[in-house]
This record gives C-alpha cells, structure tokens and sequence, in this order.
C-alpha cells in the first residue's frame, strides 16, 4: 500500500505551483544549465512530497519525445545563429554551438513543463482540479463546459464505436468517395444524439433546481498551503534570478 | 375534510410540438404515501405524463397539482423540489464528476448551507447503499449502480412525490430485485410507470393502463392482468 502524502496541499496551491514552474522554466535562458537542473529538482522534490509515483511520472513525460525528435529534425536547418524557440536566448554569449542550444532549449523546457503537468495530473483527481481551477477564478460557464465534456466524452466515444459496429455488421467499408453520404449522415445522427442527449441532461439539471448558475462547492486548504507557495516562490526565483 | 392528493391531474393533453399527439385529456390522482403503477406500450405516452408532473413540459389542456401546488411557471421552483423525477437512462442523470457532486447538485441549488448538504448526499446514497462511492466517477459506476445513484440524486431534494420512469429496464434479475425492495422501502407518493408486470404486482396496488395517449384502464393488478383483451389492447403480452 502507498502510504498518504506527506505534505497535504489542496488542488489550487498545486496549481499555483505548476503553472510557477513552467513560467520560470520557459522564461530563463537556455544557456543557465544549473538553473534547468535545479527546476528538475524542485520537481522531483516536489512530487516526493505529494507521493506521486515517479516511475509513472517518467513514463508519461515520455509522451513529449516525438515532439523532440521532430524538433531534431527541423535543427540543422535552421539559420545559424537565429534566436529561434526561446524567449530570452538573445544576446548571451553561446558556450556551444547555437544550433544544438536551440534543441536544448525546447527539449528542456518541453520536458520540464510535462514533467510538472503530469505531476499535477498524477496527484490531483480531475474533479478537484477543476475545483482548484474554480477557487482560481477560471470562468464557471468554462469550467462546467469542462466537467460536462470529461463527463460525457467516453460516453460519446462508446456510442461512436457502437454506431461504427452497427455500419460494419452491414458489410460497409468506408473505401470510396461515394460512400462519403454515408459517412456524413453517420456523423449527422451522432451529432443529432448529442444534441438530444445535451437536451436531457439539461432537463435533468431544471429538475433538480438548477436556475442557470452552476452551484460551487465550497473550497477547504489545508495548512501546508501558505508556507508551500511561499517556500516554491523563494526557491524558484532563486534559482531563475539567483547568482548564475 | 378530505386528505390533499399528493398528485392531482384533470384532463391533461399534450401535443409535441411536431404534432405529435402523446395526452388526450388524462386524469390520475395520488394520495401521499400511494404507489401507482403505469404500464402501456411504447408511446403511449407514459414518459410525456411524467414530464408534466413538474412542469418540464407545459400542458396544452388540463391541469396539473402537487401538493395541493398548481404546476406553473410561478411555482417550477416548489414543484421541482416536491417531485423527484427519475429518467428512464441514469446517464442523462448523472452530469457531475463525481458521484458526490451529482447528488449534491439538487441540494446546493436549494441554497441549503454546505453541513447541510453533506448530511444529505451521505444519507440519500447510504439508502440506495451506495454509501462510500462519493468520488467515484458515473462513468466506473455499474448500470444498476447508475441507477441507484439517479434515485439518490433525488432523494437528496426530499421529494414528497417519486416519479420513476421503468427503473428496472435493463437490469439482471438480482439488480431488479434491489431496485423494486429499494423502491418499496420508500415512504414518499410513487409513480412508476414499467413494462415489467411482476414489479407492477409486487409494488403497486393500483395500476394505470395507458394506450395512444389515454388512461384506458385503472385498477387492481391481480384484476386487470388477468384481462387478457385489455393486456392485447395495451401490448402487454
Ligand atoms: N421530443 C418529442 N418530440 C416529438 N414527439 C415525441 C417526443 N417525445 C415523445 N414523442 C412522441 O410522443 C408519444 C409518447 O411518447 P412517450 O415517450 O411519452 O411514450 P412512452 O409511453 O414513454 O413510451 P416508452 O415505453 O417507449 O418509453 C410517442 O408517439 C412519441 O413518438
Ligand atoms: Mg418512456
């Protein structure tokens, strides 16, 4: 059994600090190596604490790789000596060749900013994020319409695949472009369903009360809350403006 | 003095509005506490009924009390927190993600303070015996757990009134049993309108037959299923 974390933050505080990290990781320049490692420290300190599996955070961040490798690609032909992909590159002087810090730069900064998503991810429940989203002031209409689609996703995609079944029992074969029609009624009647389905829920919602405002959930922090963000915002300006 | 129905309904009819004729002057009463079957074929008109009850379709004709309330715009509020609708697909029910929050959803737009609201999540889920699941999303829950978690969705509004559209469709034989001793547990006016004739005996000692839009039948269930042209006439067998 994995043991509770160890330091309880609610859904805003991780937030918070997610979106902390990406900002000062994309923002420093790509040739402050110490600081990158210090980022990935952080992180890694980080995710000890909530107790997120790290095997399963590495195996995920693992998603950003083709994006890289693509990057790769597109590097050697790139103008020598272009600021590409970074904010700051600028005017600091290179210790190595430009082109190979231009793929360190969104390597890292890729990297890191999947690392810190799927840490948040790991760790907090869909449903509590979205309430984190909510105690931050993110739109409530945007957040219901966020709830709904997480809701209702899988039940579309189930619905999808048995209409898919249903048109391949009947021998079709989406192979010639005549057999487009088919194809557009096929989405037409998903749609249609979607909407009808859309029309129940709502009735659903009037009956129990609903009056167009979405009710909130009220919103509880633990103690570890305050000294957390504050300990992150020291140590990550630290490392982002702190002596190189 | 004469006891207030739970649900009164004089000579209701409703056209879609694609002219669809589904009510032609339909009228049932319901004393507090009474359970009621409604059975009759497909499209007969037993869902458009039930949607009347707390103005989620407004009548053409006729009307429609709960409590001694007039189904009106003026009083949906009242209406709705009285009457528990139960639909007959328990996803178009469950809308939050979580089990919590979708029996919350009833209670919160109450305005009721959030201990409150608490305290009544766990008792509606603790009767349907869903105690425990609150995180779970709808989306991991069984069928016949969807189905217990929509009836715990309005019980959390503490209806007077539980109007359940064919709560046992599509269940195995265990789920229906839960569900019918679920149903029969309850104290509130119950409307249930079914297919299932042995649901219809065990929990109603007086059924409603409709057809075409029409009450055409009204009785005891020993009775009326035993009348084999009235069970053609309903497609019932
Ligand atoms: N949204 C709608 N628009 C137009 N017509 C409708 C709509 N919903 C139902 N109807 C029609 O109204 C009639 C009554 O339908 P209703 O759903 O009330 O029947 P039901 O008795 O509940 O049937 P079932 O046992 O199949 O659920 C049917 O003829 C149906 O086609
Ligand atoms: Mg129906």
């Amino acid at each position: 059994m994995s043991p509770g974390p160890i330091l309880f933050l609610s859904p805003r505080t991780k937030i918070l600090i997610t979106l902390a990290v990406v900002v000062v990781c994309v923002s420093t320049p790509a040739n402050r190596f110490p600081a990158f490692l210090g980022y990935l420290a952080f992180l890694f300190g980080f995710a000890a604490l909530i107790r997120v599996e790290l095997r399963r955070v590495l195996r995920h961040t693992l998603a950003v790789l083709p994006f890289l490798l693509m990057i790769a690609v597109f590097v050697p032909f790139l103008p020598e000596g272009q600021p590409a992909g970074s904010l700051s590159l600028g005017s600091s002087v290179h210790p190595f060749p430009s082109k190979l810090l231009v793929l360190w730069n969104s390597a890292i900064k890729a990297w890191t900013g999947a690392f810190a998503l799927v840490i948040l991810g790991a760790s907090t429940p869909f449903p509590e994020l979205l309430h984190g989203l909510e105690h931050l002031r993110f739109p409530r209409l945007l957040l219901a319409l966020l709830a709904v689609t997480h809701r209702y996703g899988l039940v579309f995609a189930e619905e999808f695949s048995r209409t898919r079944r249903a048109l391949a029992a009947r021998a079709f074969r989406p192979r010639w472009l005549w057999q487009a029609g088919a194809i557009g009624r096929l989405i037409g009647s998903f749609f249609l369903r979607a909407y009808e389905r859309g029309e129940r829920v709502y009735l659903a919602m009037l009956g129990r009360g609903f009056t167009g405002v979405f009710p909130v959930a009220p919103h509880t922090s633990h103690a570890g809350d305050l000294p957390a963000l504050i300990l992150s915002a020291i140590i990550l300006a630290g490392l982002r403006w702190g002596a190189a | 003095m004469t006891l207030t129905p739970a649900v009164s309904i004089r000579d209701l009819s409703y056209t879609y509005p694609d002219g669809t004729f589904a009510l032609d002057s339909v009228s049932l009463e319901l004393k507090p506490g009474e359970v009621l079957g409604l059975v009759g074929p497909n499209g007969a008109g037993k869902s458009t009924l039930l949607l009347h009850l707390n103005g989620m379709l407004r009548a053409n004709g006729g009307a429609v009390q709960v409590m001694g309330i007039p189904v009106k715009p003026k009083n949906y509020r009242e209406v709705r927190r009285r009457v528990g609708l139960v639909f007959q697909n328990p996803d178009d029910q469950l809308f939050c993600p979580t089990l919590f929050e979708d029996v919350a959803f009833g209670p919160r737009n109450l305005g009721l303070q959030e201990a409150e609201v608490t305290a009544r999540v766990r008792a509606s889920l603790a009767a349907v015996g869903l105690q425990g699941l609150d995180n779970k999303s709808a989306h991991h829950l069984s069928f016949g757990q969807k189905r217990r978690a929509a009836i715990a969705t309005v019980l959390a509004m503490q209806p007077d009134v539980l109007a359940l559209d064919e709560p046992t469709s599509n269940l195995d034989p265990r789920g229906k049993r839960l569900i019918t001793e679920l149903i029969a547990s309850f104290h509130h006016a119950r409307i249930i309108v079914t297919h299932d004739l042995d649901l219809a005996r065990t929990l109603c000692p007086r059924v409603a037959v409709m057809a075409q839009g029409r009450v055409i039948a009204e009785g005891n269930p020993q009775e009326l299923f035993s009348d084999h042209d009235l069970l053609d006439q309903a497609g019932l067998r």
